[in-house]
């Protein structure tokens, strides 16, 4: 299983004592021969350019996969944002159609009620870890 | 340079698209060994460098993944979750983990 992180998961494994139930899926994720996958649309809304700012989350980024948004999951991105009917953000569709690309996957989200909704417009059953 | 570091280096280094090659001879179990090459023959894997990369990259950023995990529990022993724990969350996610939650192989 991998855990797709959003950018308050990210924030969140960032932090210098992260969440217990965020530490626990890591956990599960490392001992089921996973990995952390943060979608590169991600960094846009986690740094700020400054490096020192960014130091926590730069560190975090560099133990994960970053995964690029091309031309097709962009475009499942855009349908799963439009099937899903609410105003959710293009970053979040794209975390989500990250996450339903892989076989087992989880997101780590600070904006659940939106990946939910957009989990429901792909029809798939992904755990949702809420930060 | 942390280990960890080193690794993430050169994760960074493929992911960028650094794709000159380097012959490493290996020793592979010999029924790991004919399947690589049957499917290989098969078309089912590019060929047997093509799916020992992928398999090494798998594995590496799960390596990575684990050392984040200890460079975490090196600062703050407390947060090290207990196996229970670990254990009835996969049960919950229905995940398969291998060994014990915690093990650096």
């Amino acid at each position: 299983m991998d855990a797709v992180l959003d950018s308050g998961g990210l924030t969140a494994w960032a932090r210098r004592r992260p969440p217990a139930y965020l530490l626990e899926l890591l956990e599960v994720v490392a001992a089921s021969g996973g990995k952390v996958v943060v979608p590169t649309v991600i960094v846009v809304e986690s740094t700020t350019g400054r490096p020192g700012d960014d130091s926590a989350v730069n560190h975090r980024l560099r133990r994960a996969h970053h995964d690029p948004c091309l031309i097709d999951r962009a475009r499942q991105a855009a349908a799963l944002r439009f099937r899903s009917a609410r105003d959710v953000s293009a970053v979040d569709a794209v975390v989500v159609a990250t996450a339903v690309d892989r076989p087992s996957s989880a997101v780590v989200t600070s904006d659940p009620a939106d990946i939910e909704a957009l989990l429901a417009a792909a029809d798939r059953d992904v755990p949702v870890i809420a930060v | 340079m942390t280990v960890a570091d080193k690794l993430a280096d050169a994760l960074e280094r493929l992911s960028q698209g650094e794709t000159r090659t380097r012959p490493v001879s290996m020793s592979l179990p010999g029924p790991l060994a004919d399947a690589l090459t049957q499917l290989s023959e098969a078309g089912v894997v590019p060929s047997t460098s093509a799916a020992a990369t992928e398999a090494l990259t798998q594995w590496a950023y799960n390596r990575l993944l684990r050392l984040s995990l200890e460079e975490i529990y090196e600062d703050s022993p407390d947060l090290r979750p207990s196996p229970e724990r670990v254990r009835e969350l996969a049960a919950r996610l229905g995940v398969s983990v291998q060994g014990p939650p915690g093990a650096v192989a």
